[in-house]
C-alpha cells in the first residue's frame, strides 16, 4: 500500500498517546484558552416571569400592588429590596455582596408572552434572525476558548453566531457524545469504537476537514467549512474541558449546575455560560396559580448566586486576584408579574420587570431605575443612574448595550441602545 | 372594565412597542400584477450546482434522503431529466413528514411541554413523547397534508378537516376513521367552524393566551405566522400617564396613536378568537373542547366587535376566508417557502424573485408543489458557488451551500443505513431532555427556535455519534454471513479486501450515493488506509465489520455529507 498517509499516525503513535492527543497533532488549535484580560460572563435566567414585588419592589405603599403579608421592607447599602424571612439567602447574598451587586429596574420587556419576552429579553427583539447577547459576547471573543458559549439550558437563540455555542443538554449530554456513552444510551445499546480506532477515525476526519477544498472558497460554502474545521479542533479539545467538569452530573440541581458553569470560566474553558432556572422543583416561575412559589424560587436562586459569589470572591482570577474582578454575573427573567392576585392566588404576565447584575465591572451597591405609582418603569438618566422624567424608559436594548460595553465591544454594532453607564465601574 | 382588566389591556399596547420599522403591515390590497423579473443576484453572481448534486441537495430538501443510485445515474446520463425526478419526488409520501419538519422550523408548534400532560387525560407516562408530538404536529400535519395533495394554499386556513392520529382522536372530539392508523383526515365533533389549522387545538395550545391577555398574544401569533407581519416591530413611543387608571386606559388605547395603531387591528382580530377562550388554562376539559358559547366574549373583554384589519366579521367563522382572500396571505406563503428552501432571510434585493414567485403561485391557484417547483427551479435556490466578479455583499447573502438540519441529518442516515436512535419510545434525535436535538442543531421551539446554520461543537460530536452509531448497525447487518438483504454495503462481504476489484468498486457507490461526488484516487487511498488500520488493530474474525464500521461512520463525518 505504500507509505502511510499523513494523517495515519504509527502504531507506537496511537498507543503512546490518547485520542484527542492524536487527533491533535493534526488539528493544532491555538492552545490559549481564554484571554486572561478578557471578562467573561455568567448568564442567569428566571424562566416564567419573576414577581418584581417579591424582590426589587418594596412597594408596600402602594395600594395597587399586592405584596406578601410575610415581607418587610429590606435595604442593604443603597439597595432597598423586598425582605422575608423564607428568603435568608437573598438577605445573606445582599448583606455580602451588595457593595458588587446592582438592581436594574422598570425595564420594560414590551410583551407579555412567553417566547416572545424571551427572545426580546436576550435579544432585544422579536425578530428570529438575531444573535443573543450571550452568543455575540462570545462571538467577539479576542481568544480562542473551547467552548466561547457554554450552554446548558434556558433561552439561547443564534442566527450568525450558532457556531460558538457549546450547547450541553439540560443533563449534560454533551459528555456522553464525549465519551461516547451516548451510544449506550439507545434501546439496543451500542459501543463507540476503541480508543485506538477512534484516534483513526478522528485522525481521517480531521484531515479530511483540514483539506477540504472548499475551504479556500468564498460565501456560504467557504464559511461552513470554515465553521466546520474551528469546531472539530474545539472538540478535540472538548474532552479535558468536559471531565474537568463533570458535566455528565448536570441537571440535578440549580446550584451544582452553577457551580460547574463558574468552573468552566475559572478554567478559561468560556467566555460566557448560560443557564436558564424553571423554579423549586421544576415549578416554574410562572405562578399564575400560586404566587407563593415564587418565594421558594427566589430562595433557591439565591442561595445558588450566593455560592457563586463566595466562589468568584475566594478563588483566585486567571490574571486577577480573584475571580470576581474577571466574571460579571446577569441575572434576569423575561418579565414581571402583574401587581395584584388573581382569584387562584397567582399573578398574571407584566411587562415591567428587573435584572441583576454582580461581578466585574460592575459598579455596585444601588438600584437603578425603578417602579412608578402604576408599577411602570422609572425612566433613567443612563449616566448618572438616577431616575428623572428627562431621562431613558429602559428596555432590554439597554442591559445588551451595558455588556457589550463591560465586553469592550461597540455597542452600536449590535443594539440600538446606549449601556447605563451608571452600571459600569 | 375593572381597573385590573383596563391594565392588563395595556400590556398589549406596551407589547406593541419595539424598534422603528418600516415594514408596517399595510391594509388588505389586491393582488399586484406581475412584471417583467429582472435577473436576481443568484442569476448575476451565482453559479449552479452540477445535476447530481442539485438532486441531492432537493432530495434532502423535499424528502430528507439521499437520492437513489438509480435517480444519480439518471440524472447523470441526462442532466434534463431532474425535473422529472423533481415531480417523482412531489409525489412521494415522505414529502409529507419532510414538510412536518421544515415548516415546524417557522410555526414552531412541535415543542416539550404543553399546559397539560399525559396523564391529565389518562395516558401513561411512556406515552409522553408521542402524546408532545401528536399536539404539536397536528397544524403542521394539516398543512403537509394540503401540500401533498397539492391543494390550494387556502385550505391550509380554511378546510373543515384536521389531521389526527390515535392520540388526538382519543384525547379530543373528533371523528377518526374507523380502523385508520397514524395520521388521518378527520374531524372535529365540538361544533368548531371551518377554519384548517386556525380551528386546531395543537396551535393554540401552542400559542396560548393568560386569562389577562385576552387572546392578543394569540392574534399576534396569527399575524405572523399566516401574514409575516410582526406587530412587535411597530414603533411606538407611549407615555404611562395612568396605567391602572381604567379611564386613561381606556382612552390611551383608542386615542394613543402608538396605542391605537396595533390595538385598532389587534383588539378586532383576537376578538374573533373566543372560541379558544379557557378559563382555565391547565383544565383538560377547557383545553381540548372548543366554546362556541364564548365566541361572544371577545366583544366583552374587548370591548370590540370580530374585524380583520378593518373589514367586520361575523366571528371565527369569518377568519379563515377572510384571511385566505387576504393578499399578504399569498405574499407570505411565498415568503415563507423561500426562505426555507433557500435557507436564509430574504432580502430587499429578493423582491423582484418573489413577486416573480408570488405571481406564478397566485396562477396556479395556489398550488403549493407550483411554488415548489418554481423555488427549486431558481438560481436562489441552485446555486452552489460564486462567479469571481461576484461582490463582497453578494457572496454573504447568496446560500451556495447549506448545513443539514437535524431532522434531515435524522431521516437520511435512517434512509441510508437502517439506523434508528430511541430510547424507552422516545426519538433521541428529535428531544432534549435526555436526547441530542438542539446538539444536533434542531429546534426546540421556545428556547431554541431557528436551526443552527453553521457547524458548532456540539453538532460535530452528536454527528460522530450518529455516524459510528449508523456505521457500526449497517456493516453487522450487512456483512452478516445470512444477510438475505443489504441496505448499503451491497458489494463487498466479509472476506473483500483493500485492491479488490469490489472493494473499490464499493467504495466508488458509497462516495457517489453519500455524496453525489465521484471518488477520486487521494480519498479512495485514504479510505483503504483506515480499513487496514482498523482491521490490523482488531485483529478478529470481525474485523471486516469493524473495518466497514469505521470507514463508514468517516464518510458520514466528511464534510461533505452535512451540506447541501
Amino acid at each position: 500500500m505504500g507509505r502511510s498517509p499523513l494523517w495515519l499516525p504509527s502504531r507506537r503513535a496511537l498507543l503512546g498517546a490518547g485520542a484527542a492527543t492524536a487527533a491533535g497533532l493534526l488539528l493544532p488549535g491555538r492552545a490559549t484558552p481564554a484571554s486572561v484580560d478578557e471578562r467573561r460572563f455568567l448568564f442567569v435566567f428566571a424562566e416564567g416571569g419573576w414577581d418584581q414585588a417579591c424582590l426589587f419592589a418594596p412597594l408596600f405603599d402602594n395600594p395597587l400592588c399586592d405584596m406578601e403579608s410575610h415581607a418587610t421592607p429590606g435595604q442593604v447599602k443603597d439597595i432597598p429590596f423586598v425582605d422575608s424571612a423564607l428568603r435568608p439567602s437573598v438577605r445573606s447574598f445582599l448583606e455580602r455582596y451588595a457593595s458588587k451587586t446592582v438592581f436594574i429596574n422598570g425595564m420594560e420587556s414590551r410583551s407579555v408572552a412567553h417566547d416572545v419576552c424571551l427572545r426580546l429579553m436576550t435579544t432585544g427583539t422579536s425578530l428570529p434572525a438575531a444573535d443573543d447577547w450571550p452568543a455575540i459576547l462570545a462571538a467577539n471573543a479576542v481568544a480562542d476558548p473551547v467552548m466561547p458559549l457554554l450552554s446548558l439550558s434556558g433561552p439561547s437563540y443564534t442566527h450568525l453566531h450558532g457556531g460558538v455555542v457549546a450547547r450541553a443538554g439540560k443533563a449534560g449530554q454533551l459528555a456522553d457524545l464525549v465519551s461516547g456513552q451516548a451510544l449506550a444510551h439507545r434501546d439496543s445499546p451500542l459501543y463507540a469504537p476503541s480508543a485506538t480506532i477512534e484516534t483513526l477515525e478522528d485522525n481521517l476526519v480531521a484531515h479530511l476537514t483540514g483539506t477540504n477544498p472548499v475551504l479556500l472558497e468564498r460565501g456560504r460554502a467557504g464559511a461552513l467549512a470554515q465553521g466546520r474545521l474551528e469546531s472539530e479542533r474545539r472538540a478535540v479539545r472538548a474532552g479535558e474541558v468536559v471531565s474537568a467538569l463533570s458535566l455528565e452530573s448536570a441537571g440535578l440541581t440549580l446550584s451544582d449546575d452553577i457551580a460547574m458553569l463558574v468552573e468552566a470560566l475559572a478554567i478559561g474553558a468560556c467566555r460566557c455560560a448560560s443557564i436558564g432556572h424553571k423554579g423549586f422543583q421544576g415549578l416554574s416561575w410562572d405562578t399564575h396559580g400560586v404566587n407563593a412559589n415564587q418565594s421558594n424560587n427566589f430562595e433557591e436562586l439565591f442561595a445558588a448566586l450566593l455560592l457563586v459569589a463566595n466562589t468568584l470572591a475566594e478563588r483566585p482570577g486567571l490574571s486577577h486576584e480573584t475571580l470576581m474582578e474577571e466574571v460579571t454575573v446577569v441575572v434576569c427573567s423575561e418579565m414581571g408579574r402583574y401587581p395584584q392576585l388573581n382569584n387562584r392566588g397567582g399573578k398574571e404576565h407584566w411587562t415591567f420587570t428587573s435584572c441583576l447584575m454582580f461581578g466585574a465591572g460592575v459598579r455596585g451597591g444601588r438600584a437603578i431605575g425603578g417602579y412608578d405609582d402604576r408599577i411602570a418603569g422609572r425612566r433613567v438618566d443612563l449616566e448618572s443612574g438616577d431616575s428623572t422624567e428627562s431621562g431613558e424608559a429602559l428596555v432590554p436594548d439597554h442591559i445588551g448595550a451595558t455588556l457589550m460595553a463591560l465586553a469592550d465591544i461597540d455597542p452600536a454594532e449590535h443594539v440600538a441602545a446606549e449601556p447605563i453607564w451608571a452600571v459600569i465601574a | 372594565m375593572s381597573p385590573a382588566r383596563a391594565l392588563l389591556a395595556l400590556l398589549v399596547c406596551v407589547s406593541c412597542s419595539g424598534e422603528p420599522s418600516e415594514t408596517l403591515p399595510d391594509p388588505p390590497q389586491k393582488d399586484p400584477p406581475a412584471r417583467t423579473p429582472t435577473p436576481s443576484e443568484a442569476a448575476r453572481y451565482g453559479e449552479p450546482l452540477d445535476a447530481p448534486r442539485l438532486l441531492r441537495r432537493i432530495s434532502l430538501d423535499l424528502l430528507g434522503v439521499l437520492p437513489t443510485e438509480d435517480q444519480l445515474r439518471r440524472v447523470t446520463d441526462d442532466p434534463t431529466t431532474l425535473d422529472t425526478i423533481t415531480d417523482e419526488l412531489l409525489s412521494d409520501p415522505r414529502l409529507e413528514d419532510r414538510f412536518v419538519h421544515l415548516l415546524n422550523e417557522r410555526w414552531l408548534t412541535r415543542v416539550d411541554a404543553f399546559n397539560l400532560e399525559p396523564w391529565d387525560y389518562g395516558l401513561s407516562a411512556e406515552q409522553t413523547y408521542p402524546f408532545l408530538r401528536s399536539i404539536g404536529e397536528e397544524p403542521l400535519r394539516v398543512a403537509a397534508r394540503v401540500l401533498v395533495e397539492d391543494q390550494p394554499w387556502s385550505e391550509v386556513v380554511t378546510a373543515d378537516w384536521t389531521m389526527a392520529n390515535e392520540i388526538t382522536a382519543e384525547i379530543f372530539p373528533i371523528q377518526y376513521p374507523e380502523g385508520g392508523e397514524g395520521w388521518q383526515v378527520s374531524y372535529y365533533t365540538d361544533g368548531r367552524p371551518a377554519g384548517g389549522v386556525l380551528m386546531t387545538n395543537g396551535l393554540w395550545w401552542r400559542y396560548y393566551t393568560t386569562p389577562n391577555n385576552f387572546s392578543r398574544s394569540r392574534a399576534a401569533a396569527l399575524s405572523r405566522l399566516f401574514l409575516c407581519e410582526d406587530f412587535l416591530l411597530r414603533p411606538i413611543s407611549f407615555e404611562s400617564p395612568a396605567l391602572l387608571d381604567r379611564e386613561s386606559l381606556n382612552a390611551a388605547i383608542r386615542e394613543e396613536e402608538a396605542c391605537a395603531g396595533c390595538h385598532s387591528a389587534l383588539d378586532p382580530l383576537a376578538s374573533a378568537l373566543f372560541g379558544f377562550w379557557w378559563f382555565d388554562l391547565y383544565d383538560p376539559t377547557e383545553l381540548s373542547r372548543y366554546h362556541t358559547e364564548r365566541e361572544q366574549l371577545g366583544v366583552y373583554y374587548l370591548e370590540t366587535d370580530p374585524a380583520w384589519f378593518g373589514t367586520p366579521l361575523q366571528g371565527a367563522v369569518d377568519l379563515g376566508p377572510t384571511l385566505a382572500a387576504d393578499p399578504r396571505f399569498k405574499t407570505c406563503a411565498v415568503r415563507t417557502f423561500a426562505e426555507l428552501l433557500w435557507r436564509r432571510g430574504v432580502e430587499v434585493e429578493d423582491l423582484p424573485t418573489l413577486e416573480t414567485l408570488r405571481a406564478g403561485f397566485v396562477a396556479a391557484d395556489q398550488r403549493p408543489k407550483t411554488l415548489l417547483r418554481l423555488l427549486l427551479a431558481g438560481p436562489e435556490y441552485r446555486v452552489g458557488s460564486l462567479t469571481a466578479d461576484a461582490p463582497d455583499e453578494v457572496a454573504v447573502r447568496l446560500s451556495t451551500a447549506r448545513l443539514m438540519s437535524a431532522d434531515q441529518l435524522a431521516t437520511a442516515i435512517e434512509d441510508l443505513t437502517g439506523f434508528t436512535w430511541t430510547l424507552e419510545g422516545w426519538d433521541q434525535l428529535d428531544n432534549d431532555e435526555l436526547g441530542y436535538r438542539v446538539l444536533l442543531g434542531g429546534v426546540d421551539g421556545v428556547t431554541v427556535t431557528s436551526p443552527l446554520r453553521d457547524p458548532a461543537l456540539s453538532r460535530v460530536l452528536a454527528l460522530k455519534r450518529l455516524a459510528q452509531g449508523a456505521g457500526a448497525a449497517v456493516a453487522a447487518a450487512d456483512l452478516h454471513p445470512e444477510a438475505t438483504t443489504r441496505t448499503l454495503l451491497t458489494e463487498v462481504t466479509r472476506e473483500t479486501r483493500p485492491g479488490d476489484a469490489v472493494f473499490t468498486a464499493q467504495l466508488q457507490a458509497l462516495s457517489w450515493r453519500l455524496y453525489a461526488v465521484p471518488l477520486d484516487a487521494e480519498r479512495q487511498a485514504e479510505l483503504e488506509a483506515l480499513w487496514t488500520a482498523v482491521a490490523a488493530e482488531d485483529g478478529s474474525e470481525r474485523m471486516a465489520e469493524l473495518a466497514w464500521a469505521s470507514v463508514l461512520s468517516v464518510m458520514i463525518r466528511d464534510p461533505r455529507f452535512e451540506v447541501l
